[in-house]
């Protein structure tokens, strides 16, 4: 699931803190998508990436403003590890000739090509403001905090049955 | 014919309702007797004799170097026969397309033009001195307007901007398009500094007030000199290479007007990007585009790719067309610039290398000839093409 995709609307039970949007367990699960135990919340701290392997896929956790968000660690661009980029902050768009500082710690740099992504949304940051422009989105996953357990909902492309992730 | 301050592009039927149909975006004409004769009744006090000396074009004269300003002219890589077409150069008679009677002959009615523009490469703009660019830009601009638009209708005139001097540009752009619809757009002469500096933010709003596009050329002067702006990677050896390097100023100064975001704060403002050739741009929009995503917290004012900012403020005009050998590859050029927005006939006469309509028309797809006839001018250079 795509960041950007609607859901049915209804929240999870409580207990749970975190959740990234309000989704349903059913509707995960009927778009093929299964929890996943993706490690603890002392893992992810803000700043950096842990890389975990979820199914058979790569995918990259960070935290920004205290939430944790799942990104696959594949550029769509051509296809470089992006989780491996640079976490930081950049230029907002402005006028010409002036530079303005923001989105500190919420932005993940390309490591090839330095193509800039909004690690909460996935989208890309150029064309930004622009809803004709083709935007580049990487992969996101839905997370849950559950406890001090991360949750993370992912498709996987193989039998889930014959993963080693172990679903929740 | 009403001034307008601003214009909007006319409809193909303002322009069929006063008979255009074809308009050249490149014509050059030339002085009559030498350039400190010609000019000195419109200079200011004093400065014929500056410009030309005490005792000008005589043995003293040129004994005496120094006397008198020379314009600033290549001399290193001549062609081996005329610069002009042979055939126009007449023994006893004014040079080429320095006669607007003559000069209306061939295009008007050989060639079947509506409406000529004039695009002077005198070099006046690459004078050290910012004043004496000032004067002699000035006194050209004098001139054009009594010898050439004063003559016939059809003629159309670029405003020569001292651009070393900013705000006498500004000046003279106020003064000469509030005056008359005959001057369409203004003339950079390609130099030193790259376009999107901000020295040239003051010329570009007044272009855009007014409805001027910036129309640039590079000029013998370039990289001759210190204020002509210079060749990437060194002096080129042969006038072939010599002739490739003129690309160079039109790459940077289109990729550099770009990412300053000169169309960003000016979105009226249009460039036409004169003999340059068009074939050189699919690369450098793309690179553009590339360099663009990849860094653009370097110019985080760009709210759109550059290839955008291009195919809607950026124009080139045909000559020099090229000739591939498989007419496919000019199909596929003319595909990749958009040609259909920004492509303009012009024939660059009376130099050697000028093209003639007919042949330009016939290398083109159908769907295609009207728009790079007069449509795209129309467009482009507004009402004051009417």
């Amino acid at each position: 699931m795509k960041a950007g995709e609607q859901s049915d609307g209804r929240s999870e039970t409580a207990g749970q803190k975190n959740v990234s949007r309000a989704v349903t367990k059913d509707a995960l699960e009927r778009k093929g998508y299964r929890a996943v135990d993706a490690g603890t919340s002392a893992d992810v701290v803000e700043g950096q990436c842990k890389i975990v392997e979820l199914f058979d896929i790569e995918v990259g956790l960070f935290r920004v403003e205290g939430k944790v968000y799942a990104v696959r660690n594949y550029c769509p661009h051509h296809g470089a590890p992006i989780c491996r980029g640079q976490i930081g902050g950049t230029m907002l768009p402005s006028a010409p000739g002036e530079y303005h500082f923001g989105m500190e710690g919420r932005v993940l740099h390309c490591p090839w090509h330095h193509w800039e992504y909004d690690i909460t949304t996935g989208k890309s940051l150029f064309g930004v403001d622009r809803s004709r422009l083709v935007t580049y989105q990487v992969e996101t996953y839905e997370v849950e905090e559950r406890g001090e357990q991360i949750i993370v909902w992912v498709r996987p492309r193989r039998d889930a049955s014959s993963a080693k992730s172990p679903t929740v | 014919m009403a001034v307008t301050e601003s214009t909007h592009a006319p409809s193909p039927e303002d322009a069929g309702s006063v008979g255009i149909k074809l308009v050249d975006c490149d014509v050059h004409p030339a002085f009559q007797k030498a350039w400190q004769l010609d000019l000195a009744p419109y200079l200011p006090a004093g400065w014929a004799r500056k410009v030309a000396g005490e005792t000008f074009n005589t043995p003293q004269s040129v004994s005496q170097s120094g006397a008198g300003f020379l314009l600033p002219v290549n001399g290193f890589y001549p062609l081996p026969r005329t610069a002009v077409r042979q055939e126009l150069v007449r023994p006893n008679e004014p040079p080429p397309c320095s006669d607007p009677v003559t000069t209306g002959h061939d295009l008007f009615d050989k060639f079947g033009i509506d409406r000529a523009i004039l695009v002077p490469l005198v070099n006046h703009q690459h004078f050290p001195t910012p004043k004496v660019a000032e004067v002699l830009s000035v006194a050209h601009n004098s001139y054009i307007e009594e010898r050439w638009l004063a003559t016939d209708s059809r003629w159309r005139g670029l405003i020569s901007a001292p651009w070393s001097s900013p705000a006498k540009a500004v000046e003279e752009i106020e003064r000469r398009a509030s005056e008359s619809n005959q001057w369409v757009g203004i003339l950079i002469l390609s130099g030193d500094r790259v376009m999107g500096h901000d020295m040239f933010w003051p010329i570009y709003e007044v272009c855009e007030h007014y409805g001027l596009p910036v129309q640039v050329h590079v000029t013998g002067a370039y990289a001759m000199f210190h204020t002509g702006g210079s060749f990437a990677g060194g002096l080129p050896l042969h006038h072939m290479d010599y002739r490739i390097s003129f690309l160079h100023a039109d790459q940077n100064n289109l990729a550099s007007m770009v990412s300053a975001g000169v169309f960003e704060r000016f979105p009226k403002l249009k460039l036409v990007i004169a003999e340059s050739g068009f074939a050189w741009a699919p690369q450098v929009i793309w690179h553009m585009d590339t360099f663009w995503k990849g860094n653009r917290e370097d110019t985080p004012w760009l709210q759109r790719p550059p290839s955008e900012y291009v195919f809607e403020h950026v124009r080139w005009t045909t000559q020099p067309l090229i000739e591939p050998p498989k007419v496919e590859h000019l199909r596929a050029m003319l595909d990749m610039i958009s040609a259909e927005r920004t492509l303009m006939f012009s024939t660059d006469y009376p130099h050697w290398d000028a093209d003639e309509p007919d042949r330009v028309f016939r290398a083109l797809p159908e769907s295609l000839r009207e728009r790079v006839a007069y449509k795209n001018a129309l467009e482009t250079y507004g009402d004051r093409l009417l």
